[in-house]
């Protein structure tokens, strides 16, 4: 599933491990979620939309169902 | 961390404190190195370091007892009670701090251990089932007793183990990139 994580990342100028940090995960899944590699459970989905003060469906693409 | 905390650090990095590097905001690699390059978070590590304690002094019970058993103890029945007991109740919080660990751990870290406990159980499966077979084909063939040793791996608990670390270290290597 593709998302704009990286993006709304680099508009705040944060990196990964301050993300990470923020979200109360580890770096690696902040790296994993934005390369789809992984997709977040409902609860960090959540999470991230709320860090990011955007809509869950605003920040991950359903549609684009590639892993 | 709290969103009050989290704010509190955002204010006093803008408010004046030198930044030691310009926060990155490309991808940024893990690292190279095969899974030696994960950095669990501090729950992950804390729980992980109690379950490993808790395993270590486990294995450690089991081994004292079992050696005492064979070296020439095997009849002692309070021995053997003792040995029996020792392990099984060592086993209690072996396994519950490593629940603990999987319950608690971060999110990606508990889906490569589920994966990897996965792919032990069914190595350990696939091993069970071969035994005789590897044991009737080896006993068959003219070769070194030493040979034999090789049916040590086909005991489910080796190949369990040995994909089981395996694939934590696949995972986090995959994951990683």
């Amino acid at each position: 599933m593709k998302n704009s994580l990286r993006v709304l990342r680099a508009e705040r100028r944060w990196s990964q491990a301050e993300v990470a940090e923020r979200l109360g995960v580890s770096r690696q899944t902040v790296n994993a979620i934005e390369t789809s590699r992984y997709d977040p459970s409902l609860p960090l989905a959540f999470a991230i939309a709320r860090l990011f003060e955007r809509r869950i469906e605003d920040i991950f693409d359903p549609e684009s169902g590639d892993k | 961390m709290t969103e009050r905390s989290a704010d509190l650090r955002m204010n006093r990095i803008q408010g004046g404190l030198k930044m030691t590097r310009e926060p990155s905001t490309v991808e940024e690699p893990i690292g190279k190195s095969w899974g030696c390059s994960w950095r669990a978070t501090a729950t992950d590590r804390r729980n992980g370091r109690t379950a490993n304690v808790w395993v270590f002094v486990w294995m450690a019970v089991f081994m004292t007892a079992n050696s005492v058993v064979q070296l020439g103890h095997e009849d002692s029945f309070p021995l053997a009670t003792l040995g029996l007991v020792a392990t099984a109740l060592f086993a209690i919080p072996a396994v519950r701090s490593y629940g603990r660990f999987v319950r608690q751990a971060d999110e990606l870290t508990r889906v490569i251990q589920l994966q990897a406990m996965a792919a032990g159980f069914a190595a350990g499966v696939v091993a069970s089932f071969l035994e005789p077979f590897v044991g009737a084909l080896f006993g068959q063939l003219p070769q070194p007793a030493a040979m034999l040793d090789v049916l040590h791996f086909m005991n489910p608990l080796v190949p369990m183990i040995l994909v089981y670390s395996a694939t934590v270290t696949i995972l986090q290597r995959r994951y990683s990139r």
